[in-house]
């Protein structure tokens, strides 16, 4: 399944790549992309467990601290 | 202003009260310097430590030289040198410069996102009699979801029930509402202004018309234009070079003249402040983001910083005929009568026509503004391959093509205009010729001629008509070269004999989407034209227009100039005003103050000039 969610608190265009590309590697997520421009940040996995929606928050709070995503 | 940046600003005017108290004591006790020291310092540290503690992590991540590095080695340098305010004024104005750039990033980002934010999160649905919000990702084909008036639809779908006024302006960039009723088509994108609607979704969320759209658009920054790159690439060997330099400009001159060590130390650092390559590195992408922002808010998609300027160095424009100079429907474009008026052979050949379903019938139909009265239309007859015969008033009327009026004995000069004829006679009598062809968009010949204006040395046009329809096209429209009755492969082989011959200038090809995607993706930059709901033009093309007006490639045209105009600005502006301090500072005309000023100070005007293709250029 494919999702997108809007995020906050990411203020920049680097710190959203990398973003992303820790949430790629997160376990069960085919594929993911953050759009730092438009804030949305678009999920591909077999199923989003509330487990993964946990570990990409982790993700993004390691980068930048005050990351929110609207789950 | 964000938290973050709130948080940035209370530091900095900390800092700046610290940096006053150190200016007082400086002045109030100039024997005292370790107070004045110490004011400064803390003033130094509270703005200071994150870019110091950056400038660290990043060289062991392989990062050496960026700006916080280059910052950090000016500053304590300063200190080490005894020069507490400049150390302290460096990193206070450096941090100044930072907030007001994301500042500007920020709310570019901000204006662009709005533009583009036309896909609302959620839809309505009847659940258990009342209306209820859903998230629109969670809707499948063949749910109905209600779209109340002033709501922009979230999904395509058919109208089930309502009437209603539709806005695309979203997606055309046409601002003249379109009434839609059951059974037509609703595109996710579009505001209802006025009616309650009742929609079947015909396309899940990531399927819809807008989705796709969005995904291009929001996918163009990968496509960076030369400019960009020329940055990237830019900035990658300068620092490097600027901080030999300044060592360099340190040692040598103490080591070959035997001069003092810290006035040329001083000289270096002030050289490292100045150099700071961040206006270019910010102004450039943000002029290209803030183009393509401005574009779509006009229907015009641009899939890359890279098109934008490709597009502004256009010298050659090739179109197609059918379906973008022309409307590419058939409809009546002269009427020539004889003995009676041009309304009643019109007419006449309506009441003739009004059974048939062909496509010629439907266009006479089209044309006549009344109401046809078939009442006194009898016997109507197909006569196979010629047209179609009726009683009308007790008269038998024929309507068809050339070899129908001679098979009636009538003496009339043929049409030779190579479009469709349709003759009107009786048996004894010649009426008049009503000719049908694939009329040229209204706009057409001001949209050739504004691109003329805009720099287009060359129009040409290809198509596969006749050479006597070309021809009248081509010398309405004033286009410079025309190659007509060319099959599909021939106008490939035309435009790669085009490509060719180029020499400076790129190519440009303007097609309605279909059946031209070769082409579209052949050219330096392909312009689709009438995309709206054709996937595979919105796949085949570089720039895509939603609706199909002609004067949007003079706005994209136009976009695409100044956008690269103000990029160079940016660029010439930046690098001269920095040579020229670098040059300063190292002779020792230019001192830290004026560096840090001049660093900021070229940043913010660079950053205010390419946010400048965000707000205006299409008029």
């Amino acid at each position: 399944m494919k999702r997108q969610y809007r995020f906050s608190g990411i203020d920049c265009a680097n710190c959203a790549r990398k973003i992303e590309d820790l949430i790629n590697k997160i376990e069960g997520i085919d594929s993911a992309s953050v759009n730092f421009l438009m804030q949305k940040i678009t999920i591909e996995a077999e199923d989003i467990t509330p487990e993964i929606k946990n570990e990409i928050l982790k993700a993004a709070r390691k980068i930048e601290r005050d990351a929110q995503i609207a789950f | 202003m964000n938290k973050k940046q709130k948080i940035e600003l209370y530091k900095i005017i900390a800092s700046a009260v610290f940096f006053a108290l150190g200016v007082i004591l400086s002045v109030l006790l100039k024997k005292v310097e370790i107070i004045k020291a110490v004011m400064f310092f803390i003033s130094y540290i509270i703005v200071g430590y994150k870019i110091i503690f950056k400038a660290v992590s990043n060289i062991f991540k392989g990062n050496l030289f960026d700006e916080n590095f280059l910052m950090t080695v000016a500053s304590i340098g300063a200190f080490v040198l005894g020069e507490y305010a400049e150390g302290a004024g460096v990193m206070l104005f450096f941090s100044i410069g930072e907030l007001f750039q994301s500042c500007a990033v920020e709310t570019s980002r901000k204006s662009i996102a709005e533009l583009m934010d036309i896909r609302p999160d959620t839809v309505n649905i009847i659940s258990d009699g009342e209306i209820i919000e859903k998230d629109a990702q969670d809707i499948l084909i063949g749910e109905e979801i209600i779209i109340k008036p002033g709501e922009r639809a979230a999904l395509d779908g058919v109208v089930l029930e309502g009437q209603s006024l539709i806005d695309l302006s979203a997606l055309t960039g046409e601002s003249i509402p379109v009434e839609k009723n059951v059974g037509d088509e609703i595109l996710s994108g579009s505001i209802n202004l006025n009616g309650l609607l009742k929609v079947r979704v015909t396309r899940e969320y990531f399927d819809t018309t807008v989705s796709k759209i969005l995904e291009l658009v929001e996918n163009s920054a990968q496509n960076k234009s030369k400019s960009e790159n020329f940055i990237t690439k830019f900035s990658r060997v300068y620092t490097p070079i600027v901080v030999v330099l300044a060592l360099a400009l340190a040692f040598l001159p103490p080591l070959i003249f035997s001069q003092p060590l810290s006035l040329w130390v001083y000289r270096a650092l002030t050289f490292l402040v100045i150099s700071c390559p961040c206006a270019l590195v910010i102004s450039v992408p943000l002029s290209f983001f803030g183009a393509v922002g401005r574009a779509s808010k006009l229907g015009i998609l641009v899939k890359g910083g890279s098109f934008i300027e490709t597009l502004s160095k256009a010298d050659t424009m090739v179109f197609d005929k059918t379906g973008t100079l022309t409307s590419g429907k058939f409809s009546v474009t002269e009427v020539i009568p004889q003995n009676i008026s041009k309304d009643e052979l019109l007419y006449l050949a309506s009441q003739v026509e009004s059974a048939s379903k062909h496509p010629i019938s439907k266009s006479i139909l089209n044309a006549v503004n009344k109401k046809v009265d078939t009442s006194k239309v009898t016997d109507i007859k197909e006569i196979a391959g010629k047209g179609i015969m009726a009683n009308v008033s007790g008269k038998d009327v024929y309507v068809g093509n050339y070899s129908l009026v001679c098979d009636l004995g009538l003496d009339v000069a043929q049409n030779n205009s190579g479009k469709t004829a349709v003759y009107v006679a009786s048996q004894n009598e010649y009426y008049g010729v009503i000719i049908i062809s694939d009329a040229i968009k209204e706009e057409a010949k001001e949209a050739l001629c504004r691109i003329k204006a805009l720099g287009i040395k060359n129009t040409v046009m290809l198509t596969g008509d006749k050479n006597e329809i070309a021809d009248e096209v081509k010398n309405k429209l004033s286009i410079d070269k025309v190659y007509s009755q060319l099959l599909p492969q021939d106008k490939i082989s035309k435009l790669n004999e085009l490509l060719k011959r180029k020499k400076r200038g790129s190519v440009v090809f303007v097609g309605d989407g279909i059946n031209d995607a070769p082409a579209l993706s052949l050219c330096d930059v392909g312009i689709a034209m009438g995309a709206l709901g054709a996937d595979s033009a919105i796949e085949a093309a570089d720039v895509v227009i939603m609706n199909d007006n002609l004067l949007k490639i003079c706005d994209a045209l136009k976009i695409s100039k100044k956008t690269v105009k103000i990029a160079r600005q940016n660029i010439i502006f930046a690098i001269g005003v920095k040579a020229l301090i670098l040059v300063l500072g190292a002779i020792g005309l230019a001192n830290m103050w004026q560096a840090v000023f001049a660093d900021v100070g070229v940043a913010v005007i660079a950053i205010l000039n390419s946010m400048r293709t965000l707000y205006k250029g299409e008029k």
